[in-house]
């Protein structure tokens, strides 16, 4: 019977598939028996290097491949030495394939690391691109944490643009607020003075409006609020508004924690807010039990 | 060429609009034999797009054609319903130019002198290169057939700057008319409803590209506002107040709850309840007229329905819950249509179709077509196609429906491709979109504007007020930020479904309904369906169609003596045997011969993946914000 | 399968390019769309192959020195017959291959009308190829080498006479296609498509809190 439509059932593909992955088995010992047995040799080989991209476009978590691409890369930057353009030529393609890799496996240390060596011994690297790469991924993806070291790392290469990277946190933070990744790394930028600490406040209050359950943006709070220039009446101001907010979630414990920082800070030595601390820590007591000594603790710390 | 149409069919289809190639789709796919004609010589009937020149020749076309689409005097030797109704028909249609219709020498002259002081560099020292490269770094990826067809003359050269000038005439878009897709019934898809799941279990989704609407915007208080549609939205928005943010959050996140907690009268309007709710007028506009899309009369429990409707299909593809079919919704019944004729459907556009012949049960028996007389068991025919005695009381409520092509955005952004904004209007709500180009439904530098009502009177007086104040014509508005509107069409559509489409029907004969007004096809998807388990009762409804790498054509020697060893317990084990012979072999064999085994076999590795595609698919959207946003700048 | 263009021999050892096309068929009915593409794909022919297949398209990859290109081949699956080709059809094609059957006349004179429906619909770069297939009936030829060729240059077309059954010229017609193509990298993010979101099964979407309100 010509022509007749069948599909292959489940089983077939299923061998098909089995077969598929005997075949890659077979391939990668054969490549990487190949590219061993040329690294002895102590020179560059390009049949090898080519093997060893094969074999990384597949799977970019070999060191032992990217160790060996590093020995062939210093070997290369020796025979260009009078050549610059070529040897830009040489790196610039080991970019992209860098760039290949970590498209296929956004969390793998190799690539990361090895684009960066390359960087480090390109004679004239494009840090620019850099930074539009690390915005590409993390806007895939904004809890991979090597692209946020990436970027720290590129920074201590080319020296922090203040304006651009608050822009760069900004951005990241709209996208998604609920990532301690983005708040640690605003918090790595700057030395706060009276008037960006006012307005980090308003920022982080937007969040913990949105979202008063979400931790990351209380940890950066609690962040702020260990700064001692802040002024205080927008320490009185940010209390009143967590009042309301706290009409409205009055079982969140988040808001009578940052009320009870607050306070602390204010009230040192104010006999009559001792007695309200005291019962925040007591209300905190009831909606979490599980760190009930916790706030004993507290409380009798503040008794003392 | 021209063939006879095969004439013994299991069903019949009359019409291409979507619940009819729904339909047609699911028959076929289940191995009945179909016949899908069309009266008009395109696909999609009321459901339709054109380009810019034949939607103006709707115009001409309409209303008066129904005799030469459904001739009735035939021979009279047998005795025939004739086909075709009103319904078929547009109540009101036209089309007009706001621009002139070329340039009058000294506009081009004062044109050309903007261009000079804007773009001197290029001109006056004719570095192309220049050009070339701001040409890259401004074009974006979807008019790549564009970067090469510029062949770098001066002509196209002079043409790209006037393109970028945004003064248009009418020959100007005339030149691009093909490039405009204009929907006479433009739909949204929910991220998460029926319709996409559909699309994507029945396999059908593959036949067409998606985008995702960027942004929803309402008409509040004389102001075009953002609707906070995500928690991001609502944290990252700076007209609400903090306070209104912890409301607008509570309300969406306990809406579950509360519908189960809330003891209010049945027949509270929703506005009502959220009035209860003590919430802002902000958060009452928003949640009400964009998120819900109700109006002052949807009673509550309709209300809440539909905004979880909107919630659930959040987070799935893009920031708002809506797709939006690249190249406009007709492609919609075109790929339905094609995934008929894949599994054996017969297709015929442009036939005439004189009428049915019932037996004397009252029976469809045959369709008259052509001259041919063509029968089947059962046939579906839209609404516009039936013979008027099927209908009770064929008229219908109506649609009012405007097109603008406009010369910028209602509200710039860095993405302003693709815009949905719900503008109330006392009783009722119209919601308006508004395509860029990267939708592929307009040229660069130009949008299209969908507005859609509820018809009450004629469209154009429907839309007056809404139209007016979002829009600017000619040189008369004082406000610069408005958009200018270059080109405008009005029209109505019969809304056909509250008509009684079955009890004057004879039993093997299915009316199926045109557009509707709701925002998405699940209405069409519904009565599609109910349609298909009436004449098949027991069928699955479009199954999961097979990729190509499933069908097997022929023999498939390879998997077929795989299936065999595996049955005769020869397991795997043997394999991996010969690869550790494989293997000693490599250890003994010359280097050369290993270079050139191993680089052959590793290729075998590398083939591209396609398990990759979520990722490529985030960063291809990225990389068109990023462009959107530089050409903003 | 004998006819597997086989995979990337790259001299350079990086990756190459991988580029993606859509490619469409067109030709009058029975002049073998469908066997040249079952050969280009599967390398098979059957002499009474019906005429469906119900595919929506096949895919086949071509290497060219350092590029993939990977075609996304789109049969008419009869809507040609009746005219009733859906502009869906021609949508973001890259590539047709304009079909007719070198022993009759009729089709090479319906293939003309095909390019001008190309010309006049499909995108103003597509690259065509016309096709004078069934040339293992060449005995009973009908349209001179001569003749077409001379359309295929007035018109700019790439041509070649093709055989289903002897897999003459087949892999050679959509790999001088391929070679005629601009090459854009899919690895870019710029595939040969409209530029539009796929969806497909299990695709729920960015997992990103961020984006929902539960």
């Amino acid at each position: 019977m010509h022509g007749r439509l069948k599909v292959r059932t489940t089983e077939e593909q299923r061998l098909l598939k089995e077969k598929e992955n005997q075949k890659k088995l077979v391939a990668y010992k054969q490549g990487m028996a190949f590219i061993l047995s040329t690294r002895k040799k102590d020179s560059y080989d390009p049949e090898a290097f080519a093997v060893s991209s094969q074999i990384l476009h597949a799977n970019p978590h070999i060191y032992t491949l990217w160790n060996y691409r590093k020995e062939s890369i210093l070997l290369e930057i020796e025979n260009y030495k009078d050549k610059e353009e070529e040897l830009v030529k040489f790196l610039e393609k080991e970019l992209d394939f860098t760039e290949q890799c970590i498209l296929s496996s956004p969390k793998c240390y190799s690539s990361w690391y090895h684009r960066y060596w390359v960087l480090k011994n390109h004679p004239v690297p494009n840090w620019e691109k850099e930074f539009k790469l690390c915005a590409k991924y993390l806007s895939v993806d904004d809890r991979n944490l090597h692209c946020w070291d990436y970027r720290r790392l590129i920074l201590n290469k080319t020296g922090l643009c203040l304006e651009k990277e608050l822009e760069f946190s900004t951005e990241r933070l709209n996208a998604n607020f609920s990532n301690y990744s983005s708040w640690h790394y605003r918090s790595t930028l700057r030395t706060l003075d009276v008037e960006s600490l006012e307005k980090e406040l308003n920022l982080v209050q937007s969040a913990v409006f949105t979202d008063p359950y979400d931790t990351s943006a209380w940890f950066y709070f609690r962040w702020i609020l260990n700064h001692k220039e802040i002024l205080e009446e927008k320490l009185q101001e940010v209390l009143e508004s967590l009042k309301q907010l706290e009409e409205l979630e009055p079982d969140c414990k988040c808001i009578l924690m940052a009320k009870c920082w607050i306070m602390d800070t204010l009230y040192v030595k104010d006999e009559d807010q001792k007695d309200d601390i005291n019962e925040f820590y007591q209300k905190l007591k009831q909606l979490d039990p599980l760190r009930k000594t916790r706030y004993e603790d507290a409380i009798k710390q503040k008794n003392s | 060429m021209d063939y006879d149409l095969p004439t013994g069919f299991d069903l019949i289809i009359v019409g291409t609009g979507v619940v009819e190639s729904i339909i047609s789709a699911a028959a076929s796919r289940i191995g009945k034999r179909v016949l899908q004609v069309d009266t008009n010589n395109y696909y999609g009937g009321h459901w339709a797009s054109f380009n810019l020149e034949d939607i103006q020749n709707l115009k001409q076309e309409n209303n008066i054609d129904l005799g030469k689409q459904f001739p009735k005097n035939l021979s009279n030797e047998e005795d025939f319903i004739p086909l075709g109704n009103k319904l078929k028909c547009f109540p009101y249609f036209e089309t007009e130019w706001h621009i002139a219709e070329e340039d009058s020498i000294d506009v081009l002259k004062i044109k050309q002198e903007n261009l000079n002081g804007k773009e001197n560099v290029v001109l006056d020292e004719g570095d192309k290169s220049k050009l070339d490269n701001d040409k890259k770094e401004h074009d974006d990826c979807a008019d790549k057939e564009e970067d090469e067809s510029v062949v770098q003359g001066e002509i196209e050269e002079a043409k790209e700057v006037e393109q970028n000038l945004n003064v248009s005439t009418q020959e100007l878009l005339k030149k691009d008319y093909r490039k405009f897709v204009i929907d006479l019934c433009p739909k949204l898809h929910f991220a998460r409803g029926n319709f996409v799941e559909l699309l994507i279990s029945s396999n059908i989704a593959r036949y067409a590209e998606f985008r995702s609407v960027s942004r929803v915007l309402t008409w509040i208080n004389g102001n075009i506002e953002v609707v906070p549609c995500s928690r991001s939205d609502v944290f990252a928005n700076n007209k609400v107040s903090v306070v209104e943010k912890r409301m607008l959050m509570k309300l969406l996140t306990s809406i579950e709850e509360e519908e189960k907690s809330a003891t209010v009268p049945q027949n509270t309007t929703f506005k009502d309840f959220l009035k209860n709710k003590k919430l802002s007028s902000n958060i009452i506009h928003f949640v009400l007229y964009a998120l819900s899309m109700s109006n002052d009369e949807t009673i509550w429990l309709e209300g809440m329905k539909r905004t979880k409707r909107f919630l659930g299909s959040l987070g799935r593809f893009g920031k708002t819950p809506f797709l939006f079919s690249m190249y406009g919704s007709g492609e919609i019944t075109q790929a339905f249509c094609r995934l008929s004729a894949v599994f054996g459907g017969v297709f015929a556009l442009n036939q005439q179709l004189h009428g049915i012949v019932l037996n004397k049960e009252n029976r469809f028996e045959s369709l008259k077509c052509g001259k041919q007389n063509i029968t089947a068991s059962h046939i579906v025919m839209s609404v516009g196609a039936a013979p008027v005695s099927f209908f009770k009381n064929p008229t219908s409520s109506l649609i009012s429906r405007a097109v603008l092509i406009t010369d910028k955005s209602l509200m710039d952004s860095e993405q302003e491709h693709m815009t949905l904004l719900l503008y109330p209007a006392g009783n009722k709500l119209i919601t308006i979109l508004e395509l860029g180009h990267l939708t592929g439904t307009c040229p660069k530098n130009v949008f299209l504007i969908h507005i859609t009502t509820e018809g009450s009177s004629n469209p154009k007086e429907d839309l007056e007020g809404c139209v007016k104040n979002l829009f600017a014509f000619g040189e008369q508005d004082s406000n610069p930020r408005k958009p200018k509107v270059l080109w405008s069409s009005y029209f109505s559509i019969p809304n056909t479904n509250e008509l009684d489409l079955k009890s004057s029907v004879p039993s093997n004969v299915f009316l199926c309904p045109g557009p509707d007004l709701d925002l998405d096809y699940d209405f069409s998807l519904e009565k599609a369906r109910e349609i298909f388990l009436s004449i098949y009762p027991d069928a699955e409804f479009l199954p999961r169609a097979p990729d190509a790498d499933e069908i097997v054509i022929g023999e498939d020697p390879e998997t077929a003596t795989e299936v065999r060893a595996s049955n005769s317990n020869l397991d795997i084990s043997k394999d991996t045997e010969k690869s550790v012979e494989e293997e000693r072999a490599i250890e003994q064999s010359s280097e050369t011969e290993l270079a050139i085994e191993a680089r052959a076999s590793c290729s075998e590795l590398d083939t591209p993946s396609e398990t990759d595609n979520t990722t490529k698919d985030a960063l291809k959207e990225v990389e068109e914000c990023a462009e959107a946003k530089e050409n903003m700048q | 399968m004998a006819n597997r263009s086989g995979a990337a021999q790259r001299p350079n050892g990086t990756q190459g390019k991988i580029c993606q096309f859509k490619l469409v068929l067109l030709g009058e009915s029975a002049v073998g769309k469908s066997s040249l593409v079952l050969r280009f794909v599967k390398g098979q022919f059957h002499e009474y192959q019906e005429s469906t297949i119900g595919a929506a398209f096949l895919t086949q990859t071509v290497c060219l020195d350092d590029t993939t290109v990977k075609f996304e081949i789109w049969d008419t699956a009869g809507q040609e017959r009746y005219h009733s080709l859906a502009p869906m059809y021609y949508r973001g094609a890259q590539a047709a291959i304009v079909v007719y059957d070198i022993t009759n006349q009729d089709t090479f004179g319906r293939a003309k009308t095909w390019v001008k429906e190309l010309q006049r619909q499909a995108s103003p770069t597509i690259v065509i190829a016309l096709a004078g297939n069934k040339q293992d009936l060449a005995n009973k030829r009908m349209v001179e080498f001569e003749e077409a060729q001379t359309y295929a240059d007035e018109n700019g077309l790439l041509f070649m006479e093709t055989s289903a059954k002897t897999a003459l010229n087949v892999n050679d017609i959509f790999l001088a296609i391929a070679k005629k193509l601009p090459k854009y990298d899919q690895n870019q993010g710029q595939s040969g498509q409209g530029q539009g979101r796929r969806l497909a099964e299990g695709d729920q979407g960015a997992k990103t809190p961020g984006n929902c309100c539960k």
